[in-house]
């Protein structure tokens, strides 16, 4: 694509090829870069999107326009009406905000959900909210029979991952759904499936954070499905319902929106390199193991023993890799991450690998070789027994 | 493995202080002692967090027992039958 490119359309950032500094990047759950057509979308919402959208004359008038068309084209891909799509600042505050719709109902979520959110559910409890916690299996899947019996205690709302960010594991909420009834309310963390992957069908509330389909960062997506049933307190001065801030930022909105489409058109199926890397990895290193989902097709957590992992990060970036971990080594905290200790996966050696869109096969390669050297030298120098 | 109806001697296992010691160093001291006694007990005391996960779990990959876990004021204190 030309760089004096001008209209951004979804047509051009589906058909951009995969940017060359992306084939050695293995860290797509974290975020991808906005694709060219992406920062156009937001360099002309600068132009076109700069006014409070609640005022009344011209140039308002256009904010508006680019962010009820943004609206239009995420509900449309959720299959809601745009009157349950809203953007907050970030996703914590998202999902607070998702939390405060259902005061009515008890809380129950899952151990190995995001820490963040496990703290605000935290937070809700010493409120006085009643909240269930429900444990996973070793593969960190929840236990949908038990978990639809919670409502036998009232209504319910389950606060869930549909695909683990973490340890890639899919949990079965469409059972969950199915069993728990009416008397369930399903608040889904689709960071790990929104714009790549097949979102769970039966949300209530959805949560997104546009940066992991390559849109930009300060911006969550909170969706709805019966809006008018979600009981969240509105401010007075909030835009849109009052439950976004007064003045939204319109050139993000926008810039998510038209990522979002990019995202959804381009062929993002990264099943097969997935399958080949973790069979690959297995075969060519011992003491190993993959944790969680064991054929996910976009996050792999390996664990590698006797192997520290903040090295291991260190020695892969060296050669270009981007990858993450889970390590106490690779925390603030020096405590492994919660996920791990959950479904009691060794942590010291972890690494977690998302595929971006698109990542090519011959890389894929490449990345095992390389990981497979650093693994062996990296155990070499600790001293490690040979396995 | 051993046969958990007759447990060996529990009397006299081989001591691994890995006190001070972070991640993977503990789990890395604990297994070349397993490799080295071969067969028999080991005690292992680490006071790295992270140890508390990664002993266990090492223990389900490498197929031996862990059959006491005790916090102490300072440490945890680990039996491991190999």
């Amino acid at each position: 694509m030309s760089a004096s490119a001008t209209g951004a359309t979804p047509d051009h950032a589906g058909s951009a090829p995969i940017a060359s500094n992306l084939d050695r990047y293995l860290d797509a759950a974290s975020g991808l870069p906005m694709s060219a057509a992406t920062q156009e979308a937001l360099n002309a919402g600068w132009n076109l999107g700069w006014a409070d959208a609640s005022r009344r004359y011209q140039s308002a008038a256009q904010s508006r326009r680019l962010l009820d068309s943004a609206r239009n084209s995420v509900a449309h891909r959720l299959g809601i009406s745009a009157a349950g799509i809203f953007f907050l600042p970030d996703f914590e505050v998202a999902f607070e905000l998702a939390l405060s719709g259902f005061t009515d109902h008890q809380v129950a979520v899952s151990t190995v959900e995001d820490a963040a959110l496990l703290r605000e559910v935290d937070r809700h409890s010493h409120q006085g909210a009643r909240v269930q916690t429900l444990d996973v299996s070793p593969s960190g899947h929840i236990d949908w029979k038990t978990a639809a019996a919670l409502t036998e205690l009232g209504p319910t709302a389950f606060v869930v991952q549909d695909v683990n960010l973490e340890i890639g594991c899919r949990q079965p909420l469409e059972s969950l759904a199915q069993a728990a009834g009416k008397d369930a309310a399903l608040i889904v963390d689709a960071r790990a499936t929104l714009g790549r992957d097949q979102v769970t069908a039966d949300w209530d509330v959805l949560l997104s954070d546009p940066r992991i389909w390559g849109g930009p960062p300060g911006c969550a997506l909170l969706a709805v499905r019966a809006p008018d049933k979600f009981t969240a307190p509105r401010t007075s001065v909030g835009g849109f319902g009052g439950l976004e801030p007064a003045s939204p930022p319109v050139p993000l909105v926008a810039a998510c929106a038209l990522a979002l489409e990019a995202a959804e058109a381009q062929e993002s199926d990264t099943a097969a390199v997935s399958t080949y890397l973790r069979t690959e990895v297995l075969q060519r290193i011992d003491a190993c193991e993959v944790v969680g989902e064991p054929d996910s097709s976009f996050i792999t957590m390996f664990s590698f023993l006797y192997v520290a992992a903040d090295e291991l990060i260190d020695e892969l970036a060296q050669l270009g890799w981007s990858c993450a971990s889970g390590a106490s080594c690779t925390s603030d905290t020096r405590r492994p991450h919660h996920v791990l200790t959950e479904v009691g996966a060794s942590s010291h050696g972890s690494l977690r690998i998302s595929l971006p869109p698109g990542f090519p096969h011959v890389q894929a390669e490449a990345f095992a070789a390389d990981l497979t050297a650093v693994v062996m030298k990296l155990r070499r120098e600790a001293g490690a027994p040979s396995a | 493995m051993t046969d958990p109806k007759n447990p060996p001697n529990l009397g006299s296992p081989t001591t691994i202080d890995a006190r001070g010691l972070m991640c993977p160093a503990p789990v890395i001291e604990l297994a070349k002692a397993a490799a080295e006694l071969g067969e028999g007990v080991i005690e292992l005391l680490a006071d790295d967090p992270a140890a508390e996960t990664d002993v266990p779990a090492w223990c389900r990959m490498r197929d031996v027992r862990l059959v006491a876990r005790e916090r102490h004021a300072d440490s945890m204190r680990y039996i491991i039958v190999v």
